[in-house]
């Protein structure tokens, strides 16, 4: 869309029945991309930013005026797989915020359970109602492939956040790196756990959201040459099943040495059967993914040794910053490849996160400067 | 449980039988779990005859219509149709062999219409795409119907919406028009007005005098047994203890027998009560004989 | 449980679209034309559907145009394809769960005939619905022949199944086979402001495979309007859906009538998990992608059965309509659609869908009473 030829300008919104895509000659997305993606946003940044613009947020109807000029009050789409997860609590305060401080609505939309047909429904109804951009967490590799591209095709600015996939023709990933996500835990495991068996628990295998960090985890195991031997376990994605299914795990094999979980509820569920067994103090080792409240408690308390924070804050927040920039720039900045962070949190470090409740871990909804 | 044949009860007249019979019942005894309902029931039917079925609550009528009729298997006996061994697989069976029954239980469809309820499972469909013929089987059911003279203003409504009269009517006019040669109904005066019994008597009366069919009647009304039948049988604790023409006896002789049955039944009880020692089951046979005022 | 009285019995609701209007059509006006609609079995939920439809035109601009028809088909019908099979089990007086597991389970096992046996895909996707046939023939058989209660067997084949496509997959989505784009560029010339313009252009494919089964844009609706159309005639007009309503009504009744209960059950239960099959293909088509997901299937599976429900089926067995289910599941597609469109967020999206679902069957038993002309009872 950087191109400013009139003729390429009216062709972008040509209507092609037949599912057909403009090239755009005089745009390069990957050179594009190249161009933006020099350095990821700072998280810092955008704290600078909410200071900076605090004050002239207004979100209310018609149109917006802000240190950027009058704008329209821009529309964003989330399509999200589980629309309902208390994972995304932040990172629909993160695109609430976001919008507070630019002047322009967000929705949040998707499926409930993972059903990526629903969430290709949600991402077609969000282009027939003309949202001004979409991001969506691209948990399959295949499905969202051809609306995706007929949404940019619309004129439409699509990113991924939380989830993506290779071959996608989304503008940017917003998120954390899942795969390099997963070999950093990897060595975890192995500096832990020299040799035996160690399990792996994954809620929903081969989901793009989970599957990368599982194999990531087992490619560093394999790297490392140590005699480990790794199991898979699948949990499922109900949190109550998921805690049964791991207890039955341990107690059909109380030799494991390890044991680690590659999402949030599976995390939550391990460090609870950790603590039920007393299994830290029999020297088995765990450790998982995300901070939900239990899981923040259980750390502390000593049951896992780790957890890995991705800032679902930011999953919702630099979205609707970057989308908003890309608009009211018209096209020519905001879009940037972002990696929000592979923060491993341990017993010490995530005190800081069990004393304060904010809006940042979805813990509170009550808009407070955290001294 | 069950007595040997010898000890059969002694039946109040003389058997009747004879060549023209069309259906022959032998020694059918039924047992279901620790119940007997038929001990030993043996019975004929002439053609063009309407055979009256007498008897309590749970002395077996219904069992012996159902086994008749293929929708149950007898645990020993025999039956014979037109003098050949009649031994029904299934009620499909029996009613290609010309045994159709109006059941106690209705075998209406309430959310079907009166049309395709009087074709249940004899549809008119069209060739060469089976789809129903409705019109040919509402044009056939009106004939039907107006044939017996059942007067039902609407055929293509739902049969819920009927009264029992109607309903009852359609039921037998089904049987009726099935091209069976023995009919049997179960109780087909139950939950009905006086008119509406009355209407169905009248079709009974009217098939008999065409003398084409048969029928085996269940009724708990002794008046109309001998309003509408040739013959009466009573069933008495899984047997039968009186097989006699209408014409031969009388609302009053049939009223004593159940009567006295149920007084015997009672004082054997208190008897029993009163030696309240070991009893026997073989009680003195039950004293079927008539006492007529 | 017949009534003595001459008079109608009341609660019987006449069988399928021709049953007798209450009101004769003596002035043909709009108050006419409304009271045969109402008159139809399915009339009231298409009052209440078409009042949804007018809602949603008239507050969001975007509802009532032609690329949002296109957006709104893939809501409604693949829902109205497993509905339409769920109400000849409905019909019966009984349920199948299990259509969660054929909609899971089909696609997989086409892909593995496909990927690993090596079929093609058409006869890939054929020995896919067999397979659901016979789970379906299995199906029918625990309920109609051992006897087992319906919920309680589908439920457990519905378990089953799921476990299995799970472990089929291992858990792993893959892409659906014949489904996926490929990209050809071509000069294509158009007119802009006069000018005639030839410029290159991307033109994504997919295969004829994929066209006709679900990928197409209207590929799902012309399947579902052709079996609604087709299992519609069938329910009214054949003796199928003779036994099949006349089993629901009084499965005794029908058995002393000579009715091959147990033949007809299976034949019903082997057709719904067939379509579920069928959808299940559908939809994986359509998404590229074949999706070990038990629980986004077992959404799916409410949803087919509400939209039965809400088109007027009932539950108890004995009443239905094939084109009803149609209507239901064009009812839920609006609804939720709509809601999507007019920016409703998701939580809030499960709470007026509840809401709308309540509102719409309060109005249509209303609704219903009037067709039957009993002010209450």
């Amino acid at each position: 869309m950087s191109d400013s030829d009139q003729v390429h300008e009216a062709l972008g919104t040509i209507d092609h029945p037949d599912g057909s895509k403009t090239a755009r000659p005089g745009f390069d997305r990957r050179a594009f991309l190249r161009r933006t993606a020099l350095t990821g946003v700072a998280a810092g940044s955008v704290g600078t930013i909410l200071n900076a613009c605090g004050s002239s947020a207004s979100s209310s109807g018609g149109g917006s005026e802000s240190v950027f000029g009058k704008h329209k009050n821009y529309k964003f789409v989330f399509v999200n797989h589980v629309t309902t997860n208390p994972f995304f609590t932040p990172t629909q305060y993160g695109a609430a915020d976001a919008c507070k401080l630019y002047g322009c609505s967000y929705q949040w939309t998707g499926s409930e359970s993972s059903n990526v047909n629903q969430m290709v429904n949600a991402l077609n109804s969000a282009v027939t109602s003309g949202a001004d951009g979409i991001a969506v967490a691209l948990i399959d590799l295949h499905a969202f492939n051809a609306p995706v591209e007929a949404a940019i095709k619309a004129g439409i600015p699509v990113v991924a956040y939380n989830a993506d996939a290779p071959g996608n023709a989304r503008l940017v990933y917003i998120g954390q790196d899942l795969k390099k996500a997963g070999e950093e835990m990897g060595k975890r495991i192995v500096a832990a756990v020299p040799s035996g068996d160690v399990a792996l628990f994954i809620a929903t295998p081969g989901s793009a959201n989970l599957q990368p960090r599982i194999e990531g985890a087992e490619k560093a195991i394999k790297a490392s040459g140590k005699p480990i031997t790794i199991h898979t376990v699948a949990t499922g994605a109900a949190v109550p099943a998921e805690e049964s299914t791991i207890n039955a795990y341990w107690l059909g094999h109380t030799n494991t040495k390890g044991m680690y979980a590659v999402d949030g509820g599976s995390t939550e569920s391990l460090a609870k059967v950790m603590q039920k067994n007393g299994l830290a103090a029999k020297g088995v080792k765990a450790g998982g993914f995300d901070l939900t409240e239990a899981t923040q408690k259980l750390l502390s308390e000593g049951n896992i040794e780790f957890t890995i924070d991705q800032q679902p804050y930011l999953q919702g927040f630099l979205p609707v910053q970057q989308l908003f920039l890309y608009k009211v720039s018209g096209t020519l900045t905001g879009l940037a490849e972002t990696d929000t962070g592979l923060k491993f949190l341990n017993k010490e470090t995530v005190a800081p996160y069990l004393k304060t409740k904010t809006r940042y871990e979805g813990t509170s909804s009550a808009v407070t400067v955290v001294a | 449980m069950a007595d040997p044949p010898n000890t059969q009860p002694q039946v109040a007249t003389a058997p009747t039988e004879a060549s023209d019979d069309v259906l022959r019942v032998e020694h059918i005894a039924k047992r279901f779990g620790p119940v007997t309902a038929l001990r030993d029931v043996s019975l004929h039917l002439k053609k063009g005859e309407v055979l009256g079925l007498l008897g309590d609550n749970g002395a077996g009528k219904s069992t012996l219509i159902k086994i008749i009729s293929g929708f149950q298997k007898q645990d020993s006996g025999r039956m014979f149709l037109h003098g050949q061994p009649y031994e029904p697989k299934s009620v499909d069976d029996a009613r290609a062999k010309g045994i159709d029954t109006v059941y106690q239980d209705l075998a209406l469809i309430d959310e079907l219409s009166v049309y395709h309820n009087m074709f249940l499972r004899r549809e008119r469909v069209m060739r060469p795409v089976p789809l129903l013929n409705n019109r040919e089987m509402k044009r056939e059911a009106r004939q039907a119907l107006d044939g017996i003279g059942i007067n039902i203003p609407r055929i293509d409504v739902a049969v819920a919406r009927l009264s029992g009269g109607q309903r009852q009517a359609i039921a037998v006019a089904r049987t009726v028009n099935s091209d069976s040669d023995i009919i049997l109904l179960d109780e087909p005066l139950a939950a009905m007005g006086v008119k509406e019994g009355a209407q169905i008597l009248d079709l009974v009366a009217r098939l008999k005098e065409e003398g084409r069919v048969s029928i085996i009647m269940i009724l708990h009304n002794y008046v109309q047994v001998f309003e509408a039948c040739d013959r009466v049988n009573m069933i008495q604790d899984g047997r039968i203890t009186l097989d006699r023409p209408t014409s031969e006896t009388s609302v009053e002789e049939i009223t004593n027998i159940v009567v006295d049955e149920y007084r015997r039944a009672r004082e054997e009880e208190h008897a029993e009560a009163a030696r309240s020692g070991a009893s026997t089951s073989d009680g003195p046979p039950p004293d079927g004989a008539p006492q007529p005022s | 449980m017949a009534s003595v009285a001459h008079e109608p019995a009341a609660g019987g609701p006449g069988r399928g679209p021709q049953s007798p209007a209450d009101a004769g059509g003596h002035r043909p006006g709009w108050k006419a034309v409304l009271q045969r609609v109402i008159s139809l079995r399915e009339g009231s939920i298409i009052v209440v559907t078409v009042v949804t439809a007018i809602y949603f035109a008239a507050n969001t601009s975007s509802f009532f145009t032609g690329t949002n028809f296109k957006t709104l088909l893939p809501y409604f019908a693949p829902f109205a394809i497993l509905a339409a099979g769920e109400v000849f089990v409905m019909i019966l007086g009984e349920i199948d769960l299990s259509i969660g597991a054929m909609y899971l389970f089909a696609p997989i096992l086409f892909f593995k005939m496909n990927t690993s046996v090596g079929l093609p895909l058409v006869p890939a996707v054929i020995v896919a619905l067999l397979m659901c046939a016979a789970v379906g023939a299995v199906n029918g058989f625990f309920v109609a022949v051992i006897g087992i209660n319906s919920f309680v067997a589908t439920l457990a084949m519905l378990f089953t199944f799921e476990g299995l496509a799970l472990i089929v997959s291992k858990g792993t989505p893959v892409a659906t086979p014949g489904a996926s784009l490929h990209t050809t560029t071509q000069n294509v010339t158009h007119i802009v402001n006069g000018h005639a313009v030839t410029l290159p252009e991307q033109v994504n494919h997919i295969s004829t495979f994929a066209k006709i089964f679900g990928g197409g844009t209207y590929s799902e609706l012309i399947w579902a309007l052709v079996i609604v159309g087709i299992l519609q005639v069938v329910l009214t007009f054949t003796r199928w859906g003779l036994y099949t309503v006349a089993i629901g009504s009084n499965k005794l009744g029908a058995a002393e009538a000579g009715v091959r209960v147990k033949l007809v059950m299976i034949r019903n239960y082997v057709l719904c998990a067939t379509l579920a099959g069928l959808v299940g293909i559908f939809e994986a088509v359509r998404a590229a992608t074949v999706q070990p997901d038990p629980a986004g299937a077992n959404e799916i599976l409410f949803l087919a059965v509400a939209a039965g429900v809400i088109g007027g089926t009932l539950l108890t067995g004995g009443s239905g309509t094939v084109v009803g289910a149609l209507i239901g599941a064009l009812f839920l597609g609006i609804l939720k659609e709509g809601l999507v469109l007019q920016g409703v967020n998701a939580n809030y999206l499960l709470f007026y869908t509840g809401l709308a679902i309540i509102v719409a069957m309060t109005a249509n038993v209303y609704v219903g009473r009037v067709r039957r002309g009993q002010g209450s009872g």
